[in-house]
């Protein structure tokens, strides 16, 4: 006969204990047979007998506090305690298993896929090496001033601080779901994200050049502080904390929320000042080095006829006078 | 940075100055006083909630008893809202009363008015005496009393485009609208302007002449729609404005390695713009800029008229290619200079192209704005920013107020095809 394993649910690491000898009791006074140091939990709580054919009952003992099988409420009687079964003593979560109950294979640490180069220091080393470079280039050809490199490493090394803070949160978080720190792969994430967003700032410029508009930038933007960065942490969650969806997406957001807030105050702020009355004039200010442009080159003259006809007067027609 | 400025002259009542001390009248002048005083009036605008004025100004009386001429940013604030501002006339002797607005010159800066009865004789028109004659003007600076201040003709002045004369004499606020005279008492212009320490503009009474002949064939009758007249004399003039541009004498400005347009001879005039360098500059800054000095005064917040170019040569000696243009695209942000509010004008729209300008790629914007209460006038914005140069730049901005859309682009393409490129 398969062996009855109870397991009492913990944050982290659950207990499992193997219930040979019948009765057991359940509580948190220390003569019972499982002693659970919960303040929900009654002195003596519940008790497990075992019948004369095998089958199992449960006994609620606890007035104060109360049991639920499977979402019902005890009364003081014994009932009969299937296998497997969900019970709830207090606000602790038991389960009874049989010891057959299969387990999913385990991967500590051993990332699959995407993350797998994550959990490896070299990766980490690398990623953090090119996150340097990319912060330090942006910051040295966004200076016009000739400075010692002082001023920029200055720079680096404030960003790479805050870099190392948000990889410890990071770190904390999956140590709160699985007692484990795994800093390895928070830094290599943590320097992913940082690269990432250099290399789509560059990349927003080149494009928003090439089809002289400045909606390739503003959406890759956008994409990065919604999409890419909560993806991105999300499956971080699933993978290093061994997460389930839910949680691990409530986390990614949770993480986030800054980019989150920001993008969508950026958003309200374009749709009220979509109808405003703006002095200023907005058009395509990029300029690129590499000077690669989908629209070609117009003579003047062509130019002067294409601009005066996308710039009909915005009074003559009386459907344009709102 | 240099900015030519004129200071219309004239001001609310509640804010009045130190007053400057008026030359010594010689005899001359009193009997010039004598004469005219009975023909020079202050023009009031008064607050019908309040009753109160608002603003002040000079006027005197000529082409008929009842015909009373001052300038239009005297009375603009009447024009602007006549439902709830009048306009009064106070004799030198304090006699009152109400005023009606018969037609504006906004370009000229003039306005004529007429009285429900007889007011004063007259004063005849005559032309522009020579250069140095004895000028004197009249009016009631500051609300203090009025008075006559002598002064010198120095001519009509070439190089402004309102082409008004340059009047050496303290013209103070509140002398707006009052006649300069000649040595015979006769009209020769209508106070306008002053930039201080004796330099003055008066309005020449030619125009002035034009607006009357025009009114005397209507009987003195008020223009039907004030709004739609200052809107065709706005159209007309930028129109005439822009061609004249294009047909007059332009110099040549050796700018980085272009040669470009430079001052329009009698119009505008540049001015080196550079701010000082600093040595830690890894890109050094040519610029310059030309505008002319002509704006049509409209309302307190609005002036139209002016039309600016400038051009920015950016070197960025041996900076990585993209380091310079890092520097280069935060220079590419070009705005108005203009207090216009969305009760004047639509938002701007834009075009952005490339273009060739003397063999150099360009990548080029258009901006138009339009006027809502005058028609056919637009804020044109042009700006191009030179490219495929590693380390090197050149910035062209051009920005024009209340002109015509399609002449505006075509002074563009005169400026653009003036570009010369050096190697």
């Amino acid at each position: 006969m398969a062996k009855i394993i109870l397991e009492v649910r913990t944050r982290g690491l659950s207990q499992y204990h193997r219930l040979e000898q019948f009765p057991v009791t359940v509580g948190r006074a220390l003569d019972n047979d499982i002693i659970l140091s919960d303040p929900a939990i009654s002195p003596h709580h519940i008790q497990i007998n075992q019948t004369e054919d095998g089958s199992l009952t449960v006994q609620n003992l606890s007035q104060e506090n109360g049991t639920f099988l499977e979402g019902n409420k005890l009364g003081e009687g014994p009932v009969s305690l299937p296998v497997p079964a969900h019970l709830t003593l207090g606000g602790r979560k038991l389960n009874l298993l049989s010891d057959e109950v299969p387990v999913t294979p385990t991967n500590l640490l051993k990332f699959s896929g995407l993350f797998c180069f994550a959990s490896k220091p070299v990766w980490a080393i690398i990623l953090f090496v090119s996150c340097t470079l990319a912060l330090f280039t942006e910051k040295y050809t966004t200076t016009f001033l000739s400075k010692g490199v002082w001023f920029y490493l200055s720079d680096v090394l404030i960003n790479l601080g805050i870099l190392a803070s948000f990889a410890l949160v990071l770190s904390l978080m999956t140590w709160i779901a699985s007692h484990r720190w795994a800093l390895v792969p928070a830094l290599s994430i943590t320097f992913l994200l940082s690269l990432l967003k250099s290399v789509l700032v560059v990349l927003g410029g080149i494009f928003a050049y090439f089809f002289t508009s400045d909606s390739p930038d503003s959406w890759l933007s956008t994409l990065y502080n919604t999409v890419l960065v909560t993806g991105i942490l999300y499956l971080y969650q699933r993978w290093a904390s061994y997460l389930r969806p839910l949680p691990a997406l409530g986390i990614a957001i949770l993480l986030a929320s800054p980019l989150l807030v920001i993008e969508a105050l950026g958003q309200l702020d374009r749709i009220t000042q979509d109808g405003e009355f703006s002095g200023d004039p907005s058009y395509n200010q990029t300029l690129s080095a590499f000077n690669i442009h989908a629209g070609g080159m117009l003579p003047l003259d062509d130019y002067m006829q294409k601009a005066t006809e996308a710039l009909p007067s915005q009074v003559d027609d009386s459907d344009n006078n709102e | 940075m240099y900015r030519f400025s004129l200071h219309i002259i004239f001001i609310l009542t509640v804010i009045l100055g130190v007053t400057q001390p008026c030359n010594a009248a010689p005899a001359n002048s009193t009997s010039i006083y004598n004469d005219v005083e009975k023909s020079v009036y202050q023009v009031q605008v008064i607050n019908q909630q309040t009753n109160k004025k608002t603003a002040i100004g000079s006027g005197f009386i000529t082409a008929a008893p009842n015909i009373l001429v001052t300038n239009y940013h005297v009375v603009s604030t009447y024009v602007t809202d006549p439902e709830d501002f009048e306009l009064h006339y106070l004799s030198t002797d304090n006699k009152e009363g109400k005023l009606t607005l018969l037609t504006v010159d906004v370009v000229h800066d003039l306005a004529v008015l007429r009285a429900t009865e007889p007011l004063g004789t007259p004063l005849s028109i005559a032309g522009l005496p020579a250069k140095g004659a004895r000028l004197y003007s009249l009016g009631n600076p500051l609300d203090l009393g009025f008075s006559i201040i002598e002064g010198t003709n120095n001519g009509i002045m070439k190089n402004s485009d309102d082409h008004n004369i340059l009047f050496s004499g303290s013209l103070n606020p509140g002398m707006s609208g009052g006649p300069a005279l000649n040595e015979t008492g006769e009209v020769i212009g209508v106070n306008v302007a002053t930039s201080g320490n004796e330099i003055s503009f008066l309005v020449p009474a030619e125009y002035l002449k034009a607006m009357l002949e025009r009114l005397g064939k209507a009987s003195f009758q008020p223009d039907a729609d004030i709004d739609a007249r200052i809107s065709e004399q706005l159209q007309d003039h930028a129109g005439k404005y822009v061609k004249l541009l294009e047909s007059a004498k332009w110099t040549t400005l050796p700018i980085g390695k272009l040669v470009v347009p430079g001052d329009i001879e009698n119009y505008t005039r540049c001015w080196d713009n550079s701010s000082k360098p600093d040595p830690d500059d890894l890109v050094k800054v040519n610029y310059t800029r030309c505008s002319n000095d002509n704006s049509i005064y409209l309302d307190e917040n609005l002036e139209v008229g002016s039309i600016a170019y400038e051009y920015i040569w950016l070197d960025g000696g041996d900076m990585l290619p993209p380091h310079f243009y890092n520097a280069y695209q935060k220079q590419n942000a070009s705005v108005l200079d203009s207090e216009a509010g969305k009760n004047d004008v639509t938002n701007f729209a834009c075009y952005t192209a490339f273009t060739e300008v003397a063999g150099q790629e360009y990548k080029m914007t258009v901006c138009r704005r339009d006027y809502f209460n005058y028609t056919g006038l637009s804020d044109v914005m042009v700006t191009g920013a030179m490219v495929g140069h590693k380390q090197q730049g050149m910035l062209f901005n051009m920005d024009m107020q209340g002109v015509d859309f399609d002449s505006s682009l075509q002074l563009v393409k005169r400026i653009l095809g003036g570009f010369k490129w050096q190697k």
